[in-house]
């Protein structure tokens, strides 16, 4: 590291300097419930996969764990995608009109762990729905009717 | 003998500035602004100065006044207005979402990356 920046450094570490944003994930102000969407329809699609394999057959054991490797994955892009929506769109103010709105967001979380844990269909049809109703409550809160659907 | 560029004694002059307070330092972060700048440098920025086309500002963002963003000026638009752009899109909002900004969020233009005082700040090719 040249000296310049050590010295940079130091001295900010000592006298902090604003902080000027040259990314994204600032108020970039795109927000979609889709993107958890997405990533839980892709658990429920492995899920049903992984019932659907028939263990005999040759190769079973391979993709029965790649299956289980994708939908925890996508398990976890959805908390991901989950948070994003609950840090950053949702602000204090909305509580007010969504009293529950942190334990919706604690159970759809708790939910998709739910769903790397086991392979249910249930499991995976609740993430769903608890995503639905966050769905209903984000497009809800920005004035907008905007009807739920699913790609599969 | 001791050769010194323009950029070099535009460094220490500007450098200069700062010491003496008429520069203010900001801490660059995200990527939106790369290759001209990284994450974590420096840059110092003249607040008594409106940024020409072509040159970095720093300014308040459109939504939320408390954050500070650096953009590349793109245009002036005739009624004044500033059309920014990042220098990396991709990783970038800027005014293709914004629009062009009022003259009364620029709070400055920016005159020197401080961790390489002798870099360009000219637009990448």
């Amino acid at each position: 590291m040249p000296i310049t920046t050590r010295l940079l450094r130091t001295l900010d570490a000592l006298r902090p300097a604003p902080v000027a944003s040259a990314h994204c994930d600032g108020p970039c102000g795109v927000y979609d419930p889709a993107s958890a969407r997405i990533a839980a329809e892709a658990v429920v699609s492995m899920t049903k996969k992984l019932l659907d394999i028939d263990m005999s057959a040759e190769g079973a054991h391979n993709t029965y764990i790649r299956f289980v490797a994708i939908k925890e994955e996508q398990a976890e892009l959805t908390k991901r995608e989950l948070n994003i929506l609950w840090h950053d769109y949702f602000k204090p103010e909305h509580l007010e009109q969504y009293p529950d709105l942190h334990t919706t967001f604690w159970n759809a979380a708790k939910q998709a762990s739910a769903c790397k844990t086991s392979v249910s269909l249930d499991a995976a049809n609740e993430l769903m729905s608890q995503i639905e109703a966050i769905h209903n409550m984000f497009w809800a809160s920005k004035g907008r009717d905007v009807p739920w659907y699913t790609a599969s | 003998m001791i050769f010194l560029d323009r950029r070099h004694v535009r460094g220490m002059g500007e450098t200069m500035a700062w010491l003496v307070g008429r520069r203010r330092r900001v801490r660059v972060v995200g990527d939106s602004m790369l290759p001209t700048l990284a994450k974590g440098e420096f840059v110092l920025v003249d607040g008594t100065r409106t940024p020409a086309v072509g040159q970095l500002a720093l300014a308040r963002h459109p939504d939320d006044a408390d954050l500070l963003v650096v953009k590349r000026v793109g245009a002036i638009t005739a009624d004044g207005r500033f059309e920014v752009r990042s220098d990396n899109p991709a990783a970038g909002t800027d005014s293709r979402t914004w629009g062009p900004l009022d003259p009364s969020a620029i709070v400055g233009v920016v005159t020197l990356v401080l961790d390489r005082p002798s870099s360009d700040l000219a637009a990448p090719n």
